[in-house]
């Protein structure tokens, strides 16, 4: 009635007690939670203990070690809670053994029904993880234990425990063994977070009772959720990704547009430090070449073509691909994850803003310094002073060589000449 | 220092000491040069990559080039002071001028070579052999200067030229040294060394030249030497 009379005055009043009213819910909830905690367990009181811990019925019935029990987040319960059918007679293992997680866990098994492993088990397939494959049974702890097999710890091991498996990847069409063997030399597994764990373990980007097949559009690593799911954690990166003209192109219906994972791999990210990663500065023109140097792609997109090769015939080209770092690769002139067509004002090879760009490495550079063509095709089709200039030398210096090596052939032929009518005279 | 033309023990001295430095200085700097130029140009091929690969890799190997372009210009002010300045390097050079005289012995070596007829034409110290190699690296070596100060200071010189200059600069700088190179071990290492006297002719350290082998193959500047006439 106190909490009634207090609804018609002023709001702050009311928060407060019905904040004061939850707060004795809490407290008593918790309460009888440590009590039962430090009590004698639930579990032990049990009839059925009697049969299935102490063998009371002879060696038929199954037995439950009750250490695992005892430190399971569900110790709190009576085996009815899970094991329904084992109240109901006859008290037969089809009845009792099935266990319907999803009573309590409502939302999760309504997530992992939907996922792929759920959609396998309901087709029957037993292969599938269900709820207890992943999560253990009688020793189920809470992820945030280190001893779960759920923990971020663990889970790697769990997931490859199928994955890993040649059996079953053969069977169910699943992607190769060393593509998920190869996340164990990426920096996601390398490099250890505050808690030395994994940076990102398979959950992080893939899910867990969501789990769904790259191709599935709800799939956390579809393409295009990809950057959604990299940007839980690399939020500065999505951001600045999402201002790229490969982002407005891939929302366009681009699929050939890149995201996160066609630079950067999926598996085996790698840190950009590390020489065999793709986005290396030695690796870069290789990655970004592999659209911007095909014809297809541009064609199709009409973005400039040969793009590394004419990266390639420059001195930046050249000593990147004999390990130089200092010169300019791809990124150094047009950024990595905010990349702009030169036509806008925000880009870094915007003419507007090539002096700055230029002088980060050149400094000193001027207005003139940053004119002119940078990709220099020296083809009849493109640079045609150029082209003209590097004909010339080729024929001058095929000519040169024809002079020189007619004279030395013929002075040749002189002194044997010479030598033979010496002999003879 | 013993002058050109000196006469011992029936050999002549024919390149004095300021000579033998700046042409053992520039050899030396030209080899290097082309030899850690040629590993940038060629990178693409086995042979430019062996030659990164003994040079220490492309930051070194830069370091090597420039090295030798100092030397290399060191060498060429040595010359200028040494043609201008000095009575015997102008003398030299005025015997390296291009004459029409040069043309009818091109001519008359051919003629000579080709068919057999006729005679070898009386040469001096520096027939049009040794004028094409010497202009030729003259010309060469100016071109391959003044390109290459253009891109060792890359910054600087972009901030004055267009983009397509420097281009052609860097097409020019790898084209004169293969003429360069060219020149070098096509023309002037086969008539020294190979069509010469004899295999690797070591006047070019020591100076000395046998009178007899000049009498036969430069008869004026033999007279020269002997003032005209016979057995000295």
């Amino acid at each position: 009635m106190q909490l009634n009379s207090n609804k018609s005055k002023r709001g702050r009043v009311m928060t407060k007690s019905l904040l004061y009213k939850s707060s004795i819910q809490w407290f008593g909830v918790s309460t009888a939670f440590v009590i039962l905690s430090f009590c004698t367990p639930l579990y032990a009181s049990s009839k059925c203990v009697e049969c299935h811990v102490k063998g009371k019925n002879g060696p038929d019935v199954r037995l439950i070690d009750l250490k695992f029990l005892k430190n399971s987040v569900h110790r709190a319960l009576e085996c009815i809670d899970c094991h329904e059918g084992a109240g109901v007679e006859p008290h037969t293992s089809e009845k009792a053994l099935p266990v319907n997680c999803g009573r309590c866990h409502v939302k999760y098994n309504e997530e992992y029904k939907k996922s792929i492993h759920g959609q396998a088990q309901a087709k029957g397939i037993k292969d599938a993880p269900s709820c207890s494959d992943c999560h253990g049974t009688h020793g189920i702890r809470a992820a945030s234990d280190p001893l779960s097999s759920v923990n971020r710890e663990n889970i790697t091991q769990l997931c490859l425990k199928c994955h890993i498996d040649s059996d079953i990847t053969a069977q169910y069409n699943l992607p190769g063994i060393n593509f998920f063997k190869s996340y164990q030399e990426s920096a996601h597994y390398k490099i250890k977070g505050t808690t030395l764990q994994p940076a990102a373990v398979c959950s992080d980007c893939h899910g867990s009772h969501t789990i769904l097949p790259a191709d599935d559009p709800f799939s956390f690593v579809n393409r295009k959720n990809i950057p959604s799911d990299c940007g839980k954690c690399h939020s500065i990166e999505k951001k600045r990704y999402s201002m790229s003209i490969h982002w407005k192109a891939f929302e366009k219906g681009i699929k050939d547009a890149p995201v996160c994972t066609d630079c950067h791999g999926e598996h085996t990210i790698l840190d950009v430090q590390n020489p065999n990663s793709q986005i290396n500065p030695v690796k870069i023109p290789y990655t970004c070449a592999r659209c911007h140097e095909s014809l297809k792609l541009s064609e199709a997109y009409r973005i400039p073509p040969k793009r590394l090769s004419t990266y390639f015939n420059t001195y930046h080209g050249i000593a990147i691909r004999f390990g130089d770092t200092t010169v300019a690769n791809c990124a150094s002139c047009h950024g990595y994850h905010e990349i702009l067509p030169a036509s806008d004002p925000r880009s870094p090879i915007n003419p507007a803003n090539l002096v700055k760009t230029c002088s980060r490495c050149h400094p000193g550079a001027n207005e003139n310094f940053a004119k002119g063509r940078v990709h220099v095709d020296v083809s009849p089709k493109g640079e045609k002073g150029v082209f003209a200039v590097r004909v010339f030398y080729i024929i001058f210096i095929s000519v040169l060589c024809a002079g020189f090596l007619f004279h030395v052939i013929a002075d040749i032929l002189r002194q044997r000449r010479e030598s033979r009518e010496g002999r003879r005279s | 220092m013993k002058k050109i033309g000196t006469i011992e023990n029936g050999r002549v001295l024919r390149f004095s000491l300021h000579m033998r430095i700046q042409h053992i200085v520039l050899m030396v700097s030209l080899i290097a040069l082309a030899v850690t130029g040629f590993a940038l140009k060629y990178n693409d091929s086995v042979l430019g990559r062996f030659l990164l690969t003994i040079e220490g890799g492309m930051t070194f190997r830069g370091m090597i080039h420039r090295f030798f372009a100092v030397i290399l210009v060191l060498d060429i002010i040595y010359h200028l002071w040494y043609t201008v300045f000095t009575d015997e390097g102008h003398r030299e050079l005025m015997l390296l001028k291009p004459s029409r005289k040069d043309v009818t012995e091109f001519f008359a070596v051919m003629r000579y070579t080709l068919t057999g007829r006729g005679s070898k034409p009386e040469f001096d110290k520096y027939t049009y052999r040794e004028k094409i190699q010497y202009w030729g690296v003259v010309v060469g070596v100016s071109i391959m200067v003044i390109t290459g100060f253009l891109l060792w200071f890359e910054t600087a010189s972009m901030t004055v030229m267009p983009k397509w200059i420097f281009d052609i600069t860097g097409i020019v700088h790898g084209a004169e040294g293969i003429i360069l190179f060219i020149i070098l071990f096509l023309w002037h290492a086969y008539n020294v060394h190979i069509g010469g006297k004899q295999f690797f002719n070591t006047s070019f350290i020591s100076g000395w030249e046998d009178l007899d082998y000049l009498k036969k193959e430069r008869p004026l500047e033999y007279k020269r030497y002997t003032g005209g006439g016979e057995g000295v």
